[in-house]
This record gives structure tokens, C-alpha cells and sequence, in this order.
């Protein structure tokens, strides 16, 4: 049997496409997070009692979608360089105005979420006009905002929870199952981040945020708006918390003006695990879900596991440096090569 | 312009300088980079691996620590013995881990050791809606025989309890139920918390015509938490015991809400804040929770201790303390031992044999000068 020349340079052309198929794949910022996302999911398959069963894997999902969903915003708010400390302040007192507009207003709710959605597109979009027109550093003025957004919501409350609208409509939109035990809300998440990741990764758009935030300089060299990039990203993460206090209403009944306390971190977390770099230029909504992946699974599997309440706040902070080492020892090696 | 642009195709970029790397090392990158990520990999096991430690070893614990007082935990669970609920999981998720929950949570183990329970305790180390509510949902998840909750407000919680029981999982509330809890078919473990709150005023005025003889001034309403329904209604028992108090004698105190959260530092320059706006308005500070341990912390250091009334609730140790060198001068205590033992007691008999549960008030108790020596020996058995 004789092989001809053409069928060889064939195989030889498909071999070295897998192999650059393999190597894109390892060269991957969310390399390193995929591989702490496998090795948990695995070890709580293997180890972990009800890890490992549909109704579970499905809550985990739900359990991730305000992270994912706020995570999406803040993704490209850190891709462009700048930083967000309100979001959790933001999501809490838009909550608290997605329900005081149903129930003390008597908005539809369709009008209501415009409402709390435009309002928090507008609030980030005051936030990133401080940012970019005064030169204040984004951590100094959105942890400003964080102060005065949780006040708002005390003081819209008096401190007080308040009632959500009743309706079944609003409720299975956001808060029923989707398909089977698929909770509306993983499918809300799996949307924006789906098309949140298109705009990163495929528009002219994406390319203006990667520019900004990797070197703002040459990005303005080169005719691109950064002011405008980044006021744009301020005003996209806060609609995305207006877009979770609609959610969040709908699938509780309820808004707490505590709603969201400590939850940047949380979402930073998830960014940040997900290979983000906190300099700018660097992230992917990928890499975000993965992120958002691992805390969830961690917060699971300890529940799952036994483990004490105490030792879980230690092993969510174990395991996530754990996660962020893997990712990095990735990313040491990937500067190595550049 | 292509360091600007590498983030548009990271990933063939990345692929580009492995294959130059490989060119220029002579050896694939990529098992590099594998072994590295095998490394990182193992990392993350090894650290759930250690967990899975921790996590046994807090189910052990849990099965062999006596219950205070007991003097020994050496005697047979009565559960195991009878052969009912040994290894049954039961776990209890709270809103808010805080010094508070201690005796709650020792109340808790101390029946679940008796009985032979794997039990588990958790809550998240500050508030948050629905990070409560994950937790709850994950305790679901883990199918355990019964589960203890807390219940801050009206519906959030609510999708959950019913997952709970429609899974043939038994609950009971605990320490706070708001509003229509029955509706869910549970019972409830705690404090009335208006009446409760009543008891409180009452004790307060007392305290301010004690120590001023004053028949007029504000009492400031100290909270710990916002969006708190328990914390709302002690405050609502207050502010009605000061009408009351206004109507039957004639004074004219009036009362006014602070929020001074839990962490010391803060709450003692809010209440420095408030005291400095006008020095001579206040009468008393009445806490719905334990902030009268922060306006003891604030009065010593000002020399203002026995200018005002001042207490609260809970028998926290800085509370009993502050009773005891006076610049505290009462607490209401709501029982936190009955709030695990007795919940976990109701919630065993749910088990099994399935009879359904009772609500079950654990009181107003008074602690002041005249029986803090009493209390205060009751409580070092949790500390």
C-alpha cells in the first residue's frame, strides 16, 4: 500500500490543527480556572454526598446568576480598566425601588423594571463621569457610591423589608423554572452573559474595551474614546443591577435593604478568579462563569460536606486562593513564553 | 497596535508563542503548562481534601460534646440507644452568624449529641437576602432529616421552607419566624418580640427616673441591623411602652431610631454622633439587640455612665458584664439555649415518631443587679 503526497500533507494539516486547537486551549487565560472548576467538580462527584445529582447541579446553577449576571458588567468594567465597589449597593437599593414601585407606586411591572434598570444604567453612568472627567480613581468614588447608595435604601425602608409584587407572571419570569428544575434565573444569566461575550469578544466595541483597558494611551493614539468606553461599562454594570433587583423581587417577593451586602466582593471574586486582571486589558464572561462557578460550587459542596459554619468562611477563602493559584501558575508561564 | 488588540484573540496569540516557544525550546510548552495546572489542580484537591477533614471531625465533635451542665459526655445518647434518629442529619442555618447565636448553637449540638444527630450550624458571617437563601437551598440539597431555620422577613424564605417540606424534610423556626409563619405549617421557637420589646420600655423608663428623675427627653431606639423584622418589633414594644408610660403619668419622653450596626468601633462614633447633636435631649438608650453594650463602651469613656438609662436584649457576656460593673442597667434575655435545644427537641419529635410541633415562647427574662451573679454563672457554661 503507498500513501500519496496529498493525503499525508492532509493528515500532517490536521494533526498540527488539533495540536493548535490544544495548545490555544492551554494558553487560555481561563485555563487555569478550568482546571480548579474540574478538579473541585470532580473531587464533589467523587466524595461529596447529593453533589452529584441533576436538582443539585441545577440549584448551583440558579445559586450563581446574580453573580454572573452583576459579574458580566463588572467583567468588562475590569477589562476596561476601571473597578466598580457599589454594584452590591447598587443591586440592594434597586431592589428595594423594584419593589417600592410595584407595591407603593403601583407601577406595572414592566414599567417598574425600565425604571430600575435606567436608573441604575444611570447611576453608573454618574459614577464613570466622575471617574473619567474629575480623574478620581473608580475604587475611590464607587466606594463612595457604596455609602451612599446603601443609605438610600435604609432610608427609602426605614430599615424595614419591603413587600414585592404577587404576581404569578413576574414571578415564573424571573423566579419559576424554566424546563423541568432550570430556574429562570440561570437562564437570564446564561443570556446576558452569552451576549455580553459576543460584544466583548466580536464587536468593535470589545476591541475598544481591551484597547482602553490594556493601554489607554495607545487606544487613545489610535482614535478610540476611552472616556467613553468607560463610562459606557459603568452604565452597562449598573442597569445589570437593576436587571438582578428585578430579578431578585420577583423571585423572593421581597427586598431587603441589606439586599447585596458584602456582595462586590463576591463578584470581584468571581472576575478575578476567572483570570481578569485587576490592571485592565485582560478578562473574558468565560472566564467570569468559571469564576462564578467555583464559588458556587465551594458554598455547596461545604454545605453538602458538614462542614461548620465557622470553617466554611475559612475553606471559601482556601479554596479560592487555591483556585487563583492555579490560574496563576498558568499565566506565569504564559508570560514566560511572551 | 497588536498589544492593544491581543485580548481580541488571546487565546491564538497565546497559541502563536507556544508554538515559539516550542520552536525556540525544542520541547512541547504544553506539557509544561499541563504539569503546572496538574500542579494548581492538585492544589485545589488537596485543600477540599482537608476539608473533608474538617468536615468529619465537626460531626464527630458534634456527636461526642456533652451538654452543659451534664458533667459528662460519656453517657450514651438516648436517641442512639433507643435506636430512633442516631445519624440522622439535622441542620440549622441562621441569617447572621453573631456572638448571639453561641448558646443557640451549644443548645443545638448539646440535644443533637443526645440524640446521636450529625448536626451542622451555619449562616453567613454578614447579611445578605440571597446568600441566606443559597445557604437554605444548599442545606435542602443535602437531604438532611430535619432542618432549623431562621425566618427574617415575610416571603423571601418561604420558597425554600416549602422545598424543604415537599422534599419530606421536617423544619421548625427558630429565634425569628415574622410574620404569617403558620401559613407554612411550621412551628416556631422564640421570643414575642412586641411584648417583649414592651418589657424593655418598661425597664428603660424605670432606669431613667433612677438615675435622672427626668420626666422628659428622648429615648433612642438602638438597632444592630436594618431590614430586621424581630429587631422592628422590640422596637415597636418600646416605643408603645413609651406611650403608654406618657399616658398613664404625663411625661413626655419621645423616641427616635438609630441604626448602629455591630461593629464597635462604628457604633460607638454614631452614638458619640448622636449624644454631641444635642448632649442634654437624651434620656435613655434602649437597644433592640445588644447595642447597650457599645453605649456602655461610649459612657465609661466619656465619665457618663449612670447620666442615662441604658440596655437591651440578649445575654451576651459584654452585656452581663456591663450589668455587673452597673453601666448597663438591665437586658432581656430570650432564652438562646431553649432556641437550639428546645427547637431541636420539637423538631425530633417531628422525625419521629411525627408528631406535629407546638410553637414554644422562650420569654421576656429580666436581668438587672438583682440576679446577674445567677445569670452570669448560667452563661459561662457557654462561653
Amino acid at each position: 500500500m503507498t500513501t500519496t503526497p496529498g493525503m499525508s500533507l492532509d493528515t500532517e494539516f490536521d494533526g498540527d490543527r488539533a495540536q493548535g486547537r490544544w495548545r490555544r486551549l492551554i494558553g487560555a487565560h481561563e485555563f487555569g480556572v478550568l482546571v480548579a472548576t474540574a478538579a473541585i467538580f470532580a473531587f464533589c462527584a467523587l466524595f461529596v454526598n447529593h453533589f452529584l445529582t441533576s436538582e443539585n447541579l441545577l440549584s448551583v446553577a440558579q445559586q450563581i446568576a446574580f453573580i454572573g449576571i452583576i459579574g458580566a458588567g463588572m467583567t468588562m468594567l475590569m477589562v476596561a480598566g476601571e473597578i466598580d465597589l457599589s454594584v452590591g449597593s447598587q443591586y440592594g437599593l434597586l431592589s428595594v425601588l423594584m419593589a417600592y414601585s410595584v407595591t407603593q407606586w403601583q407601577l406595572p411591572v414592566a414599567l417598574a423594571a425600565v425604571l430600575v434598570i435606567g436608573l441604575g444604567a444611570l447611576i453608573g453612568m454618574i459614577q464613570g463621569l466622575i471617574t473619567t472627567l474629575f480623574k478620581v480613581p473608580s475604587f475611590v468614588v464607587t466606594l463612595a457610591g457604596l455609602a451612599i447608595l446603601r443609605g438610600a435604601a435604609l432610608l427609602i425602608t426605614a430599615g424595614q423589608p419591603l413587600q414585592g409584587s404577587t404576581s404569578p407572571g413576574y414571578h415564573s419570569l424571573v423566579g419559576g423554572n424554566a424546563v423541568g428544575s432550570l430556574a429562570a434565573q440561570t437562564l437570564w444569566m446564561a443570556a446576558i452573559m452569552f451576549g455580553l461575550g459576543w460584544v466583548l469578544s466580536r464587536t468593535k466595541f470589545g476591541f475598544d474595551v481591551y484597547a482602553t483597558g490594556g493601554n489607554a494611551k495607545a487606544a487613545l493614539n489610535a482614535g478610540i474614546r476611552t472616556a467613553r468606553v468607560k463610562v459606557i461599562c459603568f452604565a452597562l454594570t449598573g442597569a445589570l443591577c437593576g436587571l438582578a433587583g428585578f430579578i431578585l423581587v420577583g423571585w423572593l417577593g421581597s427586598a431587603n435593604p441589606l439586599t447585596g451586602n458584602g456582595f462586590e466582593l463576591s463578584v470581584i471574586a468571581a472576575v478575578v478568579v476567572g483570570g481578569a486582571s485587576l490592571t485592565g486589558g485582560v478578562g473574558t464572561m468565560a472566564g467570569t462563569l468559571l469564576g462564578a462557578l467555583v464559588a458556587g460550587l465551594i458554598a455547596n459542596a461545604l454545605v453538602l460536606m458538614g462542614v461548620d459554619g465557622n470553617w466554611q468562611q475559612v475553606a471559601t477563602g482556601v479554596l479560592i486562593l487555591a483556585a487563583v493559584l492555579t490560574n496563576r501558575l498558568v499565566a506565569t508561564r504564559q508570560a514566560a513564553l511572551h | 497596535m497588536s498589544r492593544i488588540f491581543r485580548s481580541t484573540d488571546q487565546t491564538a496569540a497565546a497559541a502563536d508563542q507556544i508554538n515559539a516557544e516550542n520552536d525556540r525550546t525544542g520541547r512541547p510548552a504544553s506539557s509544561s503548562i499541563s504539569r503546572r495546572a496538574a500542579l494548581g489542580g492538585s492544589l485545589t484537591i488537596a485543600a477540599a481534601a482537608a476539608l473533608t477533614a474538617c468536615g468529619k471531625s465537626d460531626s464527630k465533635a458534634s456527636a461526642s460534646a456533652p451538654a452543659p451542665g451534664s458533667g459528662s459526655g460519656s453517657a450514651s445518647p438516648a436517641g442512639a440507644a433507643s435506636g430512633f434518629e442516631a445519624g440522622n442529619k439535622v441542620i440549622f442555618v441562621v441569617h447572621e452568624k453573631n456572638a448571639f447565636f453561641t448558646p443557640v448553637q451549644k443548645g443545638f449540638e448539646a440535644f443533637g449529641a443526645a440524640m446521636g444527630w450529625q448536626t451542622q450550624f451555619i449562616g453567613p458571617a454578614s447579611f445578605d437576602q440571597s446568600t441566606v437563601v443559597n445557604m437554605m437551598q444548599n442545606a435542602v440539597n443535602a437531604k438532611p432529616a430535619g432542618l432549623i431555620l431562621t425566618r427574617i422577613d415575610t416571603t423571601s424564605y418561604d420558597g425554600v421552607i416549602k422545598a424543604a417540606k415537599a422534599a419530606g424534610i421536617q423544619v421548625i423556626l427558630s429565634n425569628v419566624a415574622s410574620a404569617d409563619y403558620q401559613k407554612l405549617d411550621v412551628a416556631f421557637v422564640g421570643q414575642d418580640f412586641i411584648p417583649a420589646g414592651v418589657v424593655a420600655g418598661q425597664q428603660l423608663i424605670k432606669a431613667v427616673l433612677k438615675h435622672s428623675g427626668r420626666k422628659d427627653g428622648v429615648i433612642i431606639i438602638g438597632k444592630i441591623q436594618a431590614g430586621n423584622s424581630a429587631l422592628e418589633q422590640r422596637g415597636q414594644g418600646i416605643a408603645q411602652a413609651v406611650t403608654d408610660y406618657n399616658k398613664a403619668n404625663g411625661t413626655t419622653y419621645t423616641t427616635e431610631d438609630l441604626l448602629v450596626g455591630t461593629d464597635e468601633a462604628a457604633a460607638v462614633s454614631k452614638i458619640d454622633g448622636r449624644y454631641s447633636r444635642s448632649p442634654g435631649s437624651i434620656a435613655g438608650w434602649a437597644g433592640t439587640a445588644f447595642e447597650c453594650q457599645f453605649v456602655s463602651t461610649w459612657a465609661k469613656s466619656k465619665n457618663l455612665v449612670g447620666k442615662f438609662g441604658n440596655g437591651g436584649f440578649d445575654l451576651t457576656s459584654p452585656v452581663l458584664a456591663g450589668i455587673a460593673d452597673g453601666s448597663i442597667d438591665y437586658t432581656i434575655g430570650q432564652n438562646p439555649w431553649a432556641q437550639g435545644w428546645v427547637a431541636s427537641a420539637l423538631l425530633a419529635q417531628q422525625i419521629n415518631p411525627g408528631y406535629p410541633s407546638f410553637s414554644y415562647d422562650t420569654g421576656a427574662e429580666v436581668v438587672d443587679s438583682t440576679n446577674i451573679k445567677t445569670v452570669k454563672t448560667r452563661e459561662a457554661k457557654f462561653a
